[in-house]
């Protein structure tokens, strides 16, 4: 990856920001069918925050991403020839108005909030929809995996006491690749890509990631108001502890999708060259849909979820613990069917800070179906650990060593991403700032897990940095 | 035709005795001093915005810059709320810190909003003794941690580089961070701390505190140039203040953690 910030500060209160970044990403092992070998992709983003009153700022940012893939020779996707990809989109970024008066706060625009004490797993950090487009979060990540998405925020704050209401007035998808894409959705079981093939044949590679969130997330709430999301926290801060309780009633942005089984098993037939049961079912499911059947029957359910968090500081250590709670949520059985559950999920752990050379953070977090039966990615239950520690060894200027892990406590499941950066010395403040990184990300695991459904995609990558 | 003369004789009569009394007269009492001398922050004032210019030099390693903007309000408690936002350079652009002050010993409460993460975290007490975001000053060093609680030598007379001072030495209650004693000069003239050599294990110096040059802000003296030099890595901080607004009211609610990520 290759980056160009660029930031301005003026004398007042106006901050112009220019940001490019670009990314080269290979495959360590071509070992798994239609992978993409080569991956590559570049981030212009151009922003601006002002003060236009003593009380009201004003941010506004955009970006221009472009990404291309390359696959191996000869490879497959589905119906057709694996294709080398090659896409540009624009995104409004973060875009919002902060007025206040007194100790009332008013935030309105495309915001991202995050709720919750913890860094990797947060379970209360559920305002903003995450962005899967390159994989599931990973440990260790230098920015947040979120999107910002409309909303509008009202917070009261005092001394002891902070209050926030926050009302996201449209239905936002997590955003994320179903097909087309090494991290794709249906990688997490074979059978699913044969129902998204057939968008190798009709959609041009350059607008597949535009179609990708209407492929995951199939007839979705309109836009209506009605259809808005609405959450609170209440939270104390001082003398060591900062302690916080929340409630949201939202889109559980988990759609119960339940497939037309028959063209599940057609579509799988034809990429499987299986004619007899091409034969058998084609004559089925075509007049069925041509008929107005639907392929996948998409349902979207509204949570009600309740959570407190809680971070202590303990001598050197900060202590931080999360739990959320839900009577009802999507989860998926092994056999993919969608079932609503109710479920708590978890977190617990350190922040360690030792002057500036080493900092290391370890969080426990799971997910507890009240409900017992066998989840997809989660199992009967699902707890790991994960860990990030970074050193920046004094004796050499300009190196900084990461590591990042995570290990499945209830299954064999890991993850691990070193990383090192080295920034050499700058001529003078003034000077423009060069990282050159390098780093790994290596994924296993056993059949219905995460770090095993994609662990064909270890992956190493080289990142270049400029910045003033 | 008398009076406009006397009253010309009451009012020198009373701009004298306005007059500081010659600070050499009497030996002032060392804890009334060193709470004098930091009573206001860091940045030389306990209620006000200000941009701070932090500059690195020395060592083996290349110059850094940071510029950023200061606020501290006096708290309706009485302890202190400060918020530091940084400006440039981009790496560290958008980043803040909330210091909240806790009465008596406490520690303070300490916040990070790191903008990449949109993330604000808590830090813990006994990391004040970490770099203050890459320089020579800790936290601890901005909140006078090692000589606010602390024993006290007797007041002593002192010239510092032609500048008369009082000299007086304070040894932590509470030591951390390997600070057994610092030594304060505290000028005659305006009670700012001219030099600061704080001392560790064997006696040996660690760091050192100087004041460069000083300015008025309404009508209190306050740092606006000054630097801490590290013996051991040979590298100096530079801390330039400028931009001094003591009169634009600050509001409590932008002295929270919840308020870090909003400018």
């Amino acid at each position: 990856m290759m980056a160009l910030l660029v930031a301005l500060a003026t004398p007042s209160d106006v901050q112009v920001i220019a940001r490019f970044e670009a990314a080269i990403e290979g495959d360590l092992a071509h070992d798994a069918a239609d992978e993409d070998l080569l991956a590559a992709s570049t981030r212009w983003t151009l922003g601006v925050e002002t003060r236009l009153s003593v009380a009201t700022l004003m941010h506004i940012e955009g970006t221009l991403r472009s990404a291309g893939r390359t696959p191996s020779p000869g490879e497959w996707r589905g119906l057709a020839p694996a294709r080398g990809r090659a896409e540009a989109t624009t995104e409004l970024g973060e875009a919002w108005l902060s007025h206040r008066r007194g100790p009332l706060r008013l935030d309105v625009g495309q915001l991202i909030v995050r709720w919750g004490v913890m860094d990797l797993q947060s379970p209360n950090d559920v305002l903003n929809p995450m962005d899967f487009r390159d994989g599931p979060p990973r440990v260790g990540a230098t920015e947040a995996p979120v999107r910002p998405i409309p909303m509008l925020r009202v917070s009261h704050v005092s001394d002891d006491l902070s209050l926030e209401v926050v009302w996201q007035p449209f239905y936002t998808p997590h955003w994320g690749n179903a097909a087309d894409s090494d991290w794709a959705a249906t990688r997490l079981d074979p059978s699913l890509a044969g129902a998204l093939a057939l968008t190798d044949l009709l959609v041009s590679p350059s607008a597949s990631e535009a179609l990708q969130p209407l492929l995951l997330t199939p007839n979705p709430p309109e836009a209506w108001p009605s259809n808005g999301s609405i959450a609170a926290r209440i939270g104390t801060s001082g003398a060591g502890l900062d302690l916080n309780a929340q409630v949201s009633w939202a889109w559980d942005r988990t759609p119960t999708l339940r497939a037309d089984p028959e063209l599940t098993a057609l579509l799988v037939a034809a990429r499987e060259d299986d004619l007899p049961t091409l034969l058998r079912l084609y004559p089925r499911v075509a007049p069925r849909l041509a008929n107005g059947g639907r392929a996948v029957e998409a349902r979207h359910e509204r949570t009600l979820t309740a959570g407190v968090d809680a971070a202590v500081a303990l001598d050197t250590v900060v202590v931080k613990a999360e739990v959320a709670a839900t009577p009802g949520r999507t989860l998926y059985e092994a056999t993919l069917q969608p079932v609503r559950a109710p479920a708590l999920s978890w977190a617990v752990g350190v922040d360690w800070l030792d002057d500036e050379a080493l900092s290391a953070t370890l969080e426990l977090s799971g997910l507890t179906p009240l409900r017992d039966s066998e989840y997809l990615l989660f199992g009967r239950g699902w707890a790991q650990a994960a860990s990030v520690a970074q050193w920046r060894p004094p004796q050499v200027e300009g190196i900084e060593v990461t590591l990042a892990l995570q290990h499945a406590l209830t299954a064999r499941a890991w993850a691990a991403s070193p990383t090192v950066a080295w920034s050499p010395p700058r001529a003078s403040a003034d000077a423009l700032r060069h990282t050159l990184a390098a780093g790994l990300l290596l994924l296993d695991g056993e059949a219905g897990t995460l770090m095993g459904a994609f662990g064909h995609n270890d992956a190493a990558h080289l990142r270049y940095t400029l910045s003033l | 035709m008398n009076r406009p003369r006397l009253t010309r004789w009451a009012l020198c009569a009373a701009m004298l005795l306005s007059l500081p009394t010659p600070a050499a007269a009497q030996t002032p009492d060392a804890a009334g001093l060193v709470a004098s001398a930091t009573a206001r922050n860091g940045f030389g004032f306990d209620h006000g915005t200000a941009r701070v210019r932090l500059s690195i030099t020395g060592g083996d390693q290349a110059p850094k810059e940071r510029v950023l903007r200061a606020r501290t309000l006096r708290g309706s408690t009485g302890g202190a709320r400060t918020v530091l936002r940084f400006l440039s350079p981009s790496e560290v652009q958008g980043a803040a810190f909330l210091l909240v002050e806790q009465p008596g010993d406490a520690p303070d409460d300490m916040h990070l909003y790191l903008p990449a993460l949109k993330r604000t975290r808590r830090i813990a007490g006994s990391q004040k003794d970490g770099s203050f975001m890459g320089t020579d000053f800790t936290y601890a060093d901005l909140e006078y941690r090692d000589v606010k609680t602390a024993a006290y030598s007797p007041v002593a007379e002192a010239s510092l580089d032609g500048v008369p001072c009082w000299r007086v030495e304070a040894r932590p209650t509470a030591p951390a961070a390997g600070v057994s004693r610092v030594v304060l000069h505290i000028r005659r003239d305006n009670g700012l701390i001219q030099r600061s050599e704080l001392f560790g294990a064997e006696d040996r110096l660690l760091k050192r505190y100087s004041l460069r040059d000083f300015a008025t802000v309404d009508g209190q003296p306050a740092p606006s140039d000054a630097e801490m030099h590290t013996v051991e890595t040979g590298r100096t901080t530079r801390l330039t203040i400028d931009e001094v607004d003591t009169r634009t009211p600050l509001d409590p609610a932008d002295f929270t953690p919840e308020s870090l990520s909003r400018g």
